[in-house]
């Protein structure tokens, strides 16, 4: 699904990946952790297609494609969706016309008729339920004065209607109390399928907890510098990153 | 003499001469004109040492000609995009003079007045004196030249708990190049009235036009106007507008100060809050595109202690589109308590476009709260970002954020149907328009 070979990217005069290689199977749910300023989220925005990032060296194929080559709106309409790290506000643009324009691209995209006003509110509110987003939300702008937790389930709430083939779901879990990192939990696990993959950026192993992942890696200074079972997920949440820096240092 | 004056004079001239040649006018009123225009006259148009008209090319305005509108062909029809507000009275003029077809029937009522200034001058003679701006501060010019020419206008008198929704009209139609119309408006609102008013400056069918308007406003005595004034002219036309309001103990007025069409705009706004606990709003949108140039001058002199006054400009601009503010917020000096917040933000949204904002603070003591605030920019990359990771096409999210940006300021406006429409007018003017139509 996902390859990851040698990736090299810098923003402004600091390099950030340093030589990144990640392999991710379809069906698989992989975890990328790190300490901040790792390249945890540089990794998730470079594979979304973030513009202000430079890509020195390396190669990023998906489904077999070279990602790297398409402009963000067309890896979206091929599956790739990143929840945001912090979800951007737009006042003025309606959550609804946003999600509705999304879906259909996506639609389009893969041969499919557009669904009709109807369709898609029946679809919307559905997926609302399953993350307990109150109907307000239909009349409300993208991300307007939300809490951090709505915007968070906001970000699975569209992953959920636009099922993505790959998902880079970056810190989804930060900010969130215990009701609502399960509702979060709930969510992704909704998305798991055999023909989908996704990668979990995360600081702290409580999210995995939830969504239990087949794959961790363990993101230092710019490489992946060790990589296990869910287990490691628990070790390091026992021994801190430190035990690994210096490994980052010497690869 | 004629021979050395600038085609815009050498314009006055003609018109003052067939004005002065039209028998049957009053002569009161004929006094009135005239004083105007030689005060006009002697003022001149601006010049190059004018800072307030520095931003406009003053040689082709000195170079533009117009004439006076010849009677309108009877049964003009009413052009397509009038708005459509329930429960409002509607008040046409066409090419400066009433037009009863078009308009509806005036609801009378004890405290509410709706009428012609020729019913008004009729009523009451003594009225007319009034029609002459007072001081002769720079930018009086306009108003005065208004004075001169105006053959008509709306007068809307409300002294009483009643809250009216009035549709006034100015239609420039005919056929003639260069016509010139003078809009005016005259609002009196006492003892607790609440009036919304809607006044919309369009054109019927293309060719360049010269409207020189004029907006009169008084509330006083806890009453409160909103007006919202759509400037939707053709793309050839000129509007040189005015406004000025005085408000009074406790009253508030609120401008909604709309640009959307046009080839040059320039309203020039000067707001008294002249009683204690007055409040005077202005919100200002300038959208241009093509190279069209829209100006807003905007003084709001806080007379007197407690006043309250907030400015909100937003502009986009587009191609080699220009849009200029200048906001200027006066504490008199005994004003204490005054409170005042100036905002300003504009999207440029090609590399040709311009927009010069100048907010401005004279402040007379020191027990004030005054904030100003102002932002040029681009599209944020960062909402764009997140558009385009969902999948929206590039130039589709462009026009989304643009419509955004417009729709900002549309929120505060007090009837539906106006921010409907100038959503619409506006979107019609961004790029990609045909992209984001189902959003509007």
């Amino acid at each position: 699904m996902l390859s990851i070979q040698n990736l090299v990217v810098s923003i402004g005069d600091r390099r950030i990946l340093k030589g990144l290689s990640l392999e991710v199977g379809a069906g698989e749910v992989h975890a990328i952790m790190g300490p901040n300023g790792s390249g945890k989220s540089t990794l998730a925005q470079v594979l979304a297609g973030r513009p202000e990032y430079t890509i020195h060296s390396g190669k990023v194929l998906y489904k077999g494609r070279d990602l790297l080559a398409l402009p963000p709106e067309e890896r979206a309409r091929a599956g790739v969706f990143l929840g945001f790290q912090y979800p951007v506000e737009i006042p003025g643009v309606n959550n609804v016309y946003l999600l509705k324009a999304a879906l259909n691209a996506v639609r389009r995209h893969r041969g499919l008729a557009e669904l009709d006003a109807f369709e898609f509110l029946a679809l919307v509110k559905d997926k609302m339920r399953l993350m307990q987003i109150d109907e307000t939300f239909l009349s409300r702008a993208v991300n307007e004065g939300f809490s951090g937790g709505e915007k968070k389930r906001n970000e699975i709430l569209q992953h959920l209607v636009l099922e993505p083939e790959l998902a880079i779901l970056d810190e989804t879990d930060s900010g969130l109390d215990i009701d609502a990192l399960k509702i979060v939990a709930h969510g992704v696990n909704a998305t798991r399928r055999a023909d989908r993959a996704i990668l979990l950026v995360t600081h702290y192993q409580r999210l995995l907890e939830h969504v239990v992942p087949d794959r961790v890696h363990v993101l230092t200074d710019g490489r992946i510098v060790r990589s296990g079972d869910r287990t490691l997920a628990l070790e390091l949440e026992r021994q801190g990153y430190d035990w690994l820096r210096h490994e980052g240092r010497r690869a | 003499m004629n021979a050395g004056l600038s085609p815009f004079l050498a314009s006055v001239e003609r018109a003052r001469t067939q004005v002065a040649s039209a028998a049957a006018t009053d002569p009161e009123a004929q006094r009135v004109r005239r004083a105007a225009l030689d005060r006009f006259v002697a003022a001149g148009l601006p010049g190059a040492r004018d800072e307030n008209w520095k931003y406009l090319i003053l040689r082709a305005l000195a170079r533009s000609e117009w004439v006076l509108p010849s009677p309108p062909a009877a049964g003009v029809r009413a052009p397509e995009d009038l708005l459509t507000m329930a429960g409002a009275t509607r008040f046409v003029f066409v090419d400066g003079r009433f037009d009863a077809g078009l308009s509806s029937p005036r609801a009378t009522s004890p405290v509410t007045r709706i009428e012609t200034l020729a019913e008004l001058y009729a009523r009451a003679p003594e009225q007319l004196a009034s029609m002459v701006p007072v001081d002769d501060r720079a930018d009086t010019r306009f108003a005065l030249l208004n004075t001169a020419f105006a053959l008509d206008g709306a007068s809307v008198e409300i002294a009483g708990g009643e809250s009216p929704l009035i549709y006034v009209v100015f239609i420039a139609t005919g056929s003639a190049s260069a016509q010139a119309t003078f809009p005016r408006i005259r609002i009196r609102a006492t003892r607790g009235a609440s009036a919304t008013i809607v006044e919309h400056h369009v054109a019927d069918g293309g060719g360049s036009r010269f409207v020189n308007s004029l907006a009169e406003i008084e509330v006083d005595d806890s009453s409160r106007v909103d007006l919202c004034r759509l400037h939707a002219l053709a793309a050839e036309a000129r509007q040189f507008d005015t406004l000025r309001a005085r408000v009074g103990a406790h009253s508030t007025f609120a401008l909604h100060s709309l640009m959307v069409g046009g080839d040059v705009v320039r309203s020039d706004v000067d707001v008294a809050l002249s009683g204690p606990a007055a409040a005077g709003q202005i919100n200002g949108l300038m959208v241009t595109a093509g190279t069209q140039h829209h100006e807003l001058h905007a003084e709001l002199r806080h007379a007197v202690p407690h006043t309250t006054s907030r400015t909100h400009v937003r502009a986009v601009v587009n191609d080699s589109g220009r849009s200029i503010c200048n906001s200027k917020v006066i504490v008199a000096a005994g004003a204490k308590g005054s409170v005042s917040e100036q905002n300003f933000r504009n999207l440029l949204l090609a590399s040709g476009a311009e927009a010069d904002t100048r907010p401005q603070l004279e402040i007379n003591n020191d027990d004030v709260k005054c904030s100003h605030g102002a932002s040029t920019g681009r599209l944020d990359p960062n909402m764009l970002f997140y558009l385009l990771s969902r999948g929206i096409d590039a130039a589709m999210a462009r026009g989304l954020l643009t419509y955004a940006f417009v729709i900002d300021l549309l929120k505060d406006l007090p009837v539906a149907e106006v921010s409907r429409t100038v959503a619409r007018l506006a979107a019609g003017t961004l790029p990609d328009r045909d992209l984001i139509k189902d959003f509007i």
